[in-house]
């Protein structure tokens, strides 16, 4: 008995390489933007993260062109989420970028495979004009 | 009655110090429009698999691909393909640096020609047309530390779209 146990755990050392983990991995990056009632010096984004997976929680991200409160905005699913913004408009239109970052993949290991997982992270963007009325 | 003009005051002029700008911030208003969107959605994960043939020189071979979807609503979307610089997560014991190699070809509104992309370089595809495509994406490695060591090894590429 404990022979056969040994045995089959040797044999599981040496195929160790090739007993791979099955890796799920979902992140969705759906979001769309909204903006309200900007002024001339701040402007409030609205992020509506409509169609973000529960498990993938991306944070947020202007790219250039304007000042965040915060550099980075972390969004949940489901949340509409309200950012302060300043933007310097002297001169001419802004346009900028909103953009998520990658989020760190959720990953799950069900059983073993003899295959190693190869993944997508996903990041999107917006672009976003401003202009005065 | 004292002290509480003296906080009141005190408060008052923390105001000031705190917030300078807003007395003289203009109320002008602007109009925002969202000019154009591309979202990248992860699909079906795909795989490499081990290849012990060389015992001096394994590596990990192509297996299935992975998939993602890119939705684009103005044209000219810039799709940037970054493979990573390790492994993710980090596997126990193994000191060496990978060397990604991958190929990737779109499929939809915008088909592309497959290319290969060897060296762990970035490639970027410029989709000329708004619409849904959906990228393919085969990926291998291998190691300068002469070998892998046993574990799981999963490797995340980012697809980032952008104008």
């Amino acid at each position: 008995m404990i022979e056969a146990l040994l045995s089959s755990f040797l044999v599981a050392q040496q195929i160790a390489p090739r007993a791979i983990n099955r890796t799920s991995i979902s992140q969705q990056v759906t979001f769309s933007v909204q903006v309200g009632n900007p002024t001339k010096k701040t402007g409030q984004f609205y992020v509506d993260p409509v169609a973000m997976t529960a498990d993938g929680v991306p944070s947020m991200e202007i790219e250039q062109g304007i000042r965040l409160s915060a550099r980075k905005v972390t969004l949940r699913s489901g949340k509409l989420r309200r950012v302060n913004a300043v933007a310097d408009m002297s001169g001419s239109d802004r346009t900028f970028f909103v953009c998520t970052s990658p989020a760190e993949p959720t990953i799950i290991h069900p059983g073993s495979s003899t295959s190693h997982k190869l993944g997508i992270r996903a990041r999107a963007c917006s672009r976003v004009n401003l202009k005065q009325k | 009655m004292k002290n509480l003009n003296s906080l009141l005051l005190g408060i008052s002029t923390l105001s000031l110090v705190l917030y300078p700008a807003s007395a003289n911030a203009a109320e002008v208003p602007l109009t925002a429009t969202v000019l154009d969107t591309c979202v990248v959605t992860p699909g079906t994960p795909g795989t490499m698999t081990y290849d012990t043939t060389d015992p001096n020189n394994p590596s990990f071979e192509e297996g299935t691909a992975s998939t993602f979807t890119v939705l684009n609503t103005a044209p000219n979307a810039i799709v940037t393909i970054a493979p990573p610089a390790n492994f993710f997560p980090l596997v126990s014991g193994y000191l060496g640096t990978p060397t990604f190699s991958y190929r990737v070809s779109f499929s939809g509104d915008n088909t592309t020609s497959e290319v290969t992309i060897d060296n762990s370089n970035n490639h970027s595809e410029t989709l000329a047309a708004p619409g849904l495509n959906t990228g393919t994406l085969h990926s291998s490695a291998t190691t300068s530390g002469g070998a892998f060591t046993a574990g799981s090894y999963t490797v995340i590429y980012d697809v980032t779209c952008s104008y």
